[in-house]
């Protein structure tokens, strides 16, 4: 039971993260190097008001949303004037900068020895039910808020000026709408809606390190978006699925400890391999090419 | 004499060949060019291929930016604008619109969409006190886009089709045709008071320019005034209240439509 409660709560964490992702890459066509960077960031916002500053899960959780979209604008002002791979070199820079503050901040993170003893919330009095799984329960909600979230801004004037953002640039330019703009929105959204997850993990794990906010985490959530598909957010869950269960399912078969993680990275690094050369590279292509 | 809504003086702009591959030195596209535009009239710019017609409406709307000179724009209100220097969304909100050469919808959005995408975001002249009841941008957004569907089913219904049973089709389905009267009518619900039409007959066939010329005129009755640049010569004597002729990088000759297209006759030797 405690197994599928835990495989339960990384799975809801992951939908999110894809899900966030893929706002980001496939709605706006930006390839983020940075999720796993912006998933630190809210994991550390919300230990760091939990334990130094006592507060308790929720009101950590919403700061962590906050900031993030804060650090998400501060990212875009830089990132969003440029395109393409300049874009994707900004991210990557992002992505080591937060790497490095938390590795060297250590009177504040921990350095690399990590910060530990971050407090579960409480389970309230009248649910009966253990702490992991009041925990899955939390995730459950966030999930639900998250996606309703992303999927009433893709219904929106937001979602339709995205959508003609990527359709054609100078046109939406000529409509007096600023590229630059929207842009920044979508990075702070996904920002935002990244550090859902990010404070669950904070309270799950109780524990950070900065090896799990890495460049490879960025890569394995771009790998999930890629898998699941760019445009719609049940793509999303099913990207999340296998990114997630494929790992499990390796480990079911009995492969060997040492060769498990360094099998996963094969497989993941081969399919992103086939997906952006094959389906995601035309799509971006035929986007640039009708802007130029 | 009609005012004035656009006026060009001393525009200049060279590329620089090498980024084209083509050798080293400069191509000076447009050079010491002056040009104006009177408000609801329609005013062609007719010139060889590569003479500059395109870059010179890249400069206007600030996809490039000019080496030197100034272009002033009047917009609805009559306040004065120097254009230079000013982003592409800016210059758009201020009230100049464009029609790209090709294909100039968002092939995506479904044709209400597009139409919305017309539409500035809501510049409402509500007080905040106003704003603040509940509801009050549901039934904004609700009128809004009511006036948005009777201005668009009007325009249609001249050209036969029905807007209400089409709107969700899909923009990028549509035959060219309807994806130019698509982009007229994008011209039409937008509030610009300046349109940059880019050969809006290029790829019809000849039967279907008389319903772009209709579209021109429907254009003007609303009051709003055209830079038009255009090949067909029959169609620009038959739709130009001016006419100019683009030739080295400045206007060579201008004129009424007649004039110019006969002088432009003589010149290509047909
Ligand atoms: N960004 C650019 N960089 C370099 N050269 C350019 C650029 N844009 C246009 N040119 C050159 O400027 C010249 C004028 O191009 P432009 O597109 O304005 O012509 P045009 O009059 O619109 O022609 P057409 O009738 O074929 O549309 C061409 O020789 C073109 O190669
Ligand atoms: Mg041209």
């Amino acid at each position: 039971m405690e197994y599928v409660i835990h495989i339960g709560i990384v799975l809801g964490l992951y939908m999110i993260l894809v899900a966030s992702a893929q706002l980001v890459i496939g709605h706006a066509r930006l390839i983020s190097l940075g999720q796993g960077a912006f998933f630190g960031t809210g994991a550390y916002v919300t230990a760091l008001c939990m334990l130094n500053l006592g507060w308790s899960f929720f009101p950590a959780l919403l700061t962590a949303v906050v900031l993030n979209a804060v650090i998400g604008l501060l990212l875009a002002l830089p990132a969003v004037r440029l395109k393409g791979d300049y874009f994707v070199l900004t991210t990557l820079g992002f992505q080591f900068i937060i790497f490095q503050l938390t590795v060297n901040l250590d009177r504040l993170t921990g350095g690399p020895a990590g910060l530990g003893g971050i407090p579960s919330p409480s389970t309230p009095q009248f649910l009966p039910i253990s702490q992991s799984g009041y925990l899955f329960v939390v995730t459950l909600i966030l999930v639900i808020i998250a996606f309703t979230a992303l999927f009433l801004l893709q219904k929106s004037r937001f979602g339709r000026n995205l959508k003609a953002l990527c359709d054609h640039e100078l046109l939406y330019e000529i409509s007096g709408r600023s590229p630059i703009k929207l842009r920044a929105q979508v990075i702070a959204v996904s920002a935002a809606t990244t550090a859902l997850a990010s404070a669950v993990y904070a309270v799950y794990m109780s524990y950070l390190a900065p090896g799990a906010f890495n460049l490879d985490q960025s890569i394995f959530i771009l790998t999930g978006v890629m898998l699941g598909g760019l445009s719609r957010l049940r793509q999303a869950v099913v990207g999340a699925l296998v990114i997630v269960l494929f790992p499990e399912l390796m480990r079911a078969m009995g492969l060997p400890a040492t060769y498990g993680p360094s099998m996963n990275q094969v497989f993941f690094g081969l399919v992103l391999l086939v997906l952006v050369s094959f389906t995601v590279v035309k799509r971006f292509q035929s986007n640039e090419r009708r802007n130029q | 004499m009609k005012p004035i809504v656009l006026d060009i003086k001393g525009l200049s702009k060279q590329f620089s060949l090498s980024a084209k591959g083509a050798g080293k030195g400069h191509a000076q596209v447009i050079s010491d060019l002056n040009l104006s535009v009177n408000e609801a009239e329609v005013c062609t710019i007719l010139g060889s291929n590569g003479a500059g017609k395109t870059t010179l409406f890249n400069l206007i709307n600030g996809f490039t930016r000019a080496d030197s000179g100034s272009i002033r724009f009047f917009d609805s209100a009559g306040e004065g604008h120097e254009l230079t220097g000013l982003s592409t969304p800016h210059i758009a909100r201020l009230g100049i619109n464009r029609m790209l050469q090709g294909i100039s919808v968002f092939g995506h959005l479904s044709m209400i969409d597009n139409l919305q995408m017309a539409r500035p975001v809501l510049a409402s002249r509500h007080s905040w006190l106003e704003r603040m009841k509940p509801g009050f941008y549901r039934a904004e957004k609700r009128q809004a886009a009511e006036k948005l569907f009777v201005q668009a089913e009007q325009f249609f219904d001249q050209f036969s089709i029905c807007l209400a049973a089409n709107q969700h089709k899909i923009a990028g389905t549509l035959s060219t045709a309807e994806q130019r009267l698509l982009s007229l009518c994008m011209m039409v619900v937008s509030p610009a008071s300046l349109l940059l039409l880019d050969e809006p007959c290029s790829g019809l066939h000849t039967d279907q320019l008389g319903m772009i010329a209709k579209a021109l005129e429907e254009l003007k009755r609303h009051q709003k005034s055209i830079l038009l640049i255009e090949h067909n010569l029959a169609f620009v004597e038959a739709t130009s209240d001016t006419c100019h002729y683009l030739e080295g990088g400045h206007i060579r000759l201008s004129g009424s439509g007649n004039e110019v297209v006969r002088h432009y006759k003589t010149e290509q030797g047909c």
